[in-house]
């Protein structure tokens, strides 16, 4: 065997990583185990293919190899069990088991084609459960952060729901086999639920992002500020720069909703200035000696007479 | 072995395996307490790791191969129980049914 990572993966010594990774996929390809489940010697190939991969795609292990630092033993991976070894006996009733590719065979009025299509057991079918539908509310934090709830089916069962973060109003959950039993040992139907979530007092949802229009006051939109804002995780502190227009939206990154595989989205805070609650004659005072100097036409431009 | 023994195996986050089980790509056994989830769902979390992490494969991709893995094993399955029916047969209806092959081929 080749212990020669370039000439495994068919690449020059010279070759960029962006060669190597494209090497080493197009082989990935024909050769993951679980890819091409018929294709026994191919555990022994990819084995090397990926120990070599593991090797040259990373630059220092790379450079330490090309140096003869290292060789391929350094980068050898643990034996492992592929999920072909497991799928091999798929059989009706097993969670991974899909029939949809014979499905047609047993439109034929043979007992030999229905053995694909139905697969008949004990001389009775075996047939998957109903599917039930549902819909639940949940509360807007519940929906961004992920929660455990619970529902209580209409014959009174109650039922443990996890609700993913990052999960959108509309949305529809699946519990896979919390359906109605299976008949003939066939499995269990899923449950289907609608979730539609509450609107919150103040978080809007935007995609991934979470907007929020945050009132200020008059002294922390001019001074500037740094004031406590509440997020889907819990309130943090937020610098508000000296000078800050009504309607400024500052960026508050990855404290918006929890994206699939990884990373959040974004808290737009809009600022609202809020003038006191009761007038105060000292500002009204100051206002009206500055009104005298202050030339500034907010609405220039809007063709006013 | 329970969620987070799981996710430790495969040095996932819950999240990761959230989106997996949401997508039907794993469908761990939900009978008892918590859900367990088996040697081959470990096997399978492997291969979805391999195809997004290494290989390139984005979300749509995996569900794609995913479905179509599970409908070659199942498939696989049902062949290798029809072959080992064939192969209880007697000498001369194994014979007719090879060439009965061999027409349709």
């Amino acid at each position: 065997m080749s212990r020669d990572p370039y000439d495994i993966l068919g690449v020059k010594r010279d070759a960029t990583q962006k060669d190597i990774q494209r090497a080493f996929r197009k082989l990935a390809k024909k050769h993951h185990p679980d890819l091409n489940p018929g294709d026994r010697p191919s555990e022994d190939r990819f084995k090397e293919i990926s120990t070599a991969y593991e090797l040259l795609s990373d630059e220092q292990k790379r450079a330490r190899f090309d140096r003869g630092e290292i060789d391929m033993s350094g980068a050898e991976q643990a034996p492992r069990h592929y999920y072909r070894e497991y799928a091999s006996a798929s059989r009706p009733g097993g969670p991974y088991h899909n029939s949809a590719s014979f499905a047609d065979f047993g439109e034929a009025e043979d007992p030999l084609s229905a053995f694909f299509s139905h697969r008949v057991h004990d001389d009775h079918f075996r047939l998957a459960g109903e599917d039930r539908y549902f819909s639940m509310t949940v509360d807007f934090l519940d929906a961004v952060n992920g929660a455990k709830t619970q529902v209580r089916l209409p014959n009174g069962t109650p039922l443990d729901v996890q609700i993913p973060a990052g999960t959108q109003d509309g949305q529809t959950l699946r519990l896979p086999g919390k359906g109605g039993p299976g008949m003939g040992g066939g499995p269990a139907g899923d449950v289907f639920i609608d979730v539609h979530v509450k609107p919150h007092r103040f978080f809007q949802r935007d995609g991934d992002d979470i907007r929020l229009d945050l009132p200020i006051s008059l002294n922390e939109a001019v001074l500037g500020a740094k004031i406590r804002v509440p997020t889907p995780t819990g309130a943090v502190t937020l610098t508000v720069p000296s000078h800050s227009n009504s309607g400024k939206i500052l960026r508050l990154k990855g404290k918006g909703v929890p994206r699939r595989g990884g990373g959040r989205g974004d808290l737009l805070v809009t600022l609202k200035i809020v003038l006191p609650d009761k007038a105060d004659p000292r500002l009204t005072a100051f206002m009206k000696e500055w009104a005298e100097t202050n030339k500034q036409d907010p609405r220039k431009g809007m063709g006013l007479p | 072995m329970n969620e987070l023994e799981f996710c430790l195996k495969l040095r996932i986050e819950a999240s990761v395996l959230a989106v997996w089980i949401e997508q039907g790509w794993l469908v761990p056994d939900t009978t008892g307490f918590e859900q367990q989830f088996r040697e081959a769902d470990v096997a399978r979390g492997q291969l979805i790791l391999e195809m997004t992490r290494d290989m390139g494969v984005n979300e749509a991709g995996v569900d794609l191969v995913m479905e179509l893995v599970d409908q070659l094993h199942s498939l696989r399955g049902t062949m290798h129980d029809l072959m080992a029916a064939i192969g209880q047969q007697d000498e001369e209806t194994r014979l007719k049914i090879l060439q009965s092959l061999d027409r349709h081929g």
